[in-house]
């Protein structure tokens, strides 16, 4: 492998990685509120990346303008379904794995409502990008990799920004940190767990308008990257948002690694396999190692 | 200022308050004193909304709170502090206040508030910036008070502050709540250490299983038999030496 190559798979691994943390983000910060491994964020991801498209094909508007109708509109689908659905089970008191089961539920029907509104063919995202490569020394990479990259980055910069310095984002993780004392506070319970599922839609969503531009859009599209970016979370350390982030990148390089060296049909298998070792060896995934390093 | 009349309150078969009847006026300080599952916690928790209550009511200045939900509550001007302080541990002090002043949509008053607090609390000033789960034991009982003051409360219902702290810090928690009762507050103050609470505290009702038993003014309640066998080790006025300390 000459080092141009290896910087493209850089980069490549790079830009799927980004976008595993951003769903893995979404998981990350669901888990924190509300306890609830949530299944469906897959399909937000779809949802996103069919929006972007459906907005393309009635206004032209360039990518980034896409990237965000993509990642509103699975915001506010995350919104509603969590309305509609998760809350309502919570309000029946009923036990923490019947939501988890009602996740599943949501992810294959929302698949199904997926094919039914835009088929069973894998749709191509538009060309948006030039197609020339970036010209860096020696090494070229495309262009639409290095957006992959600055928006997700973008976007994980605008979370941090979000729950570090704004009052809402305060409110988000007094909620995730102790949801009975946030209440005493005066905070609405239900209109924070519903903010939290807006905001992991809003970035599953961006995730999908990547992915979509990366390979197509399809109705299962979400499925496998859902189950992925629970790896990832889980390598990060679940519920820990800088391990989400780590975790994503990580995973998306290790897996773009594999795939080149050993072969891209053992890709998923190679996630999976790692996903074993990690509950085996890290438990608390990078979060939990380094609170014991320190 | 608050009026309870007649609460019940269980959880499934459990019965946690049986007919609890009580009031606070403006200006006082109230404390209920008894000891562990006694229904302290839950009475506050009900006051706040937390719980469903299953037969009784709450009013607080004339409106009825029962019912309401815990965010109603706090926006009428009643601030709970749990019990175990509960200050959010991952977030900064500076941020557990912010979010104390949830409801309060002025980012000046919020401020100004918040330097009112650190005026109060020098030692939360200090460590503005480090999370809150670094704090001692009264350094998070002081944060706590803190945190609910930011609301700007009329009402402040405070849940064991004294639990787990050396007697010199309950000594400063003590002083604290003498303060804010001098700035115009109201406090209901929920004990197991009535030595303490009936120090400062102007009224007293003892609630033994679900029920008050009795209740009198905190001096009373001090020479009172039945509370200095059963709240005060059976020592009497000997070891009440210091209270005057903390009450001047
Ligand atoms: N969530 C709950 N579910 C079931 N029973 C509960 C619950 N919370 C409290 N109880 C029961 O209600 C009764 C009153 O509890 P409560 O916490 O109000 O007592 P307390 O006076 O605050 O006690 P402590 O001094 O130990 O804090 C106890 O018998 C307790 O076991
Ligand atoms: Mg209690």
């Amino acid at each position: 492998m000459t080092i141009a190559e290896m910087v493209e798979l850089l980069v490549g691994g790079l830009a799927i990685g980004c976008i595993y943390s951003l769903i893995a983000l979404g998981l990350s910060i669901i888990i924190r509120a509300t306890g609830v491994l949530n299944f469906a964020q897959g399909e937000v991801v779809m949802l996103g990346a069919m929006f972007g498209l459906a907005t393309y094909r009635l206004v032209p508007l360039p990518f980034p303008a896409l990237f965000v109708a993509g990642a509103l509109f699975a915001g506010v689908m995350a919104v509603i379904i969590e309305l509609l659905i998760y809350r309502t089970l919570r309000v029946r008191r009923v036990p923490m794995v019947n939501i988890v089961i009602s996740t599943i539920a949501m992810s294959i029907l929302l698949q199904n409502g997926a094919q039914l509104v835009w088929g069973s063919e894998p749709i191509a995202y538009p060309r948006l990008f030039a197609l020339e490569g970036l010209q860096l020394g020696p090494v070229r990479v495309a262009p639409q990799l290095v957006w992959i990259v600055v928006l997700a980055l973008g976007m994980m910069l605008a979370l941090q920004l979000f729950l570090r310095f704004t009052r809402a984002g305060l409110s988000v993780q007094a909620v995730a940190q102790d949801p009975e004392a946030a209440q005493l506070m005066g905070i609405n319970l239900t209109r924070a767990v519903a903010s939290t599922y807006g905001i992991a839609g809003i970035l599953g969503g961006a995730a999908g308008v990547l992915l979509g531009s990366m390979f197509y859009a399809s109705f299962n599209m979400g499925f496998l990257p859902g189950i992925k970016a629970f790896v990832a979370a889980t390598l990060g350390g679940l519920g820990s948002i800088g391990g989400a982030m780590l975790g994503g990148i990580v995973f998306g390089l290790i897996e773009t690694f594999t795939a080149t060296s050993i072969s891209t049909a053992y890709k998923d298998a190679v996630g999976m396999v790692l996903l074993i070792v990690i509950l085996l060896v890290l438990p608390q995934g990078f979060a939990g190692a380094m609170r014991r390093g320190r | 200022m608050l009026e309870v009349e007649d609460l019940t309150v269980a959880y499934g078969e459990i019965v946690a308050l049986r007919g609890v009847s009580f009031s606070v006026k403006r200006g006082e300080i109230v404390t209920l004193i008894g000891g562990n599952g006694a229904g302290k916690s839950t009475l506050l928790r009900t006051i706040s909304g937390m719980t469903t209550i299953k037969r009784g009511s709450i009013s607080f200045e004339g409106t009825t709170t029962s019912g309401a939900p815990v965010d109603r509550v706090v926006s009428m001007g009643i601030a709970h502090v749990p019990e175990g302080r509960r200050v959010f541990p991952k977030l900064a002090v500076e941020d557990n206040l912010i979010v104390g002043a949830h409801l309060i949509a002025s980012k000046a008053q919020i401020r100004s508030d918040i330097e009112g607090i650190y005026d109060t609390f020098p030692r939360l000033k200090e460590r503005r910036r480090q999370l809150a789960e670094s704090l001692s034991g009264g350094e998070q009982q002081m944060l706590a008070i803190g945190r609910a003051m930011m609301s700007r409360p009329k009402l402040l219902l405070l849940d064991e502050p004294s639990l787990g702290l050396a007697p010199i810090i309950v000594e400063d928690v003590a002083r604290t709540i003498l303060s804010l009762r001098k700035r115009g507050m109201t406090i209901l103050l929920v004990e197991q250490n009535a030595r303490v609470a009936l120090a400062i505290a102007d009224r007293g009702y003892v609630i033994e299983n679900g029920r008050i038993v009795f209740s009198n003014d905190a001096s009373a309640l001090r020479r009172d038999p039945r509370v200095v066998e059963s709240y005060l080790g059976g020592r009497a006025s000997a070891d009440m030496g210091r209270i005057p300390a903390v009450a001047s």
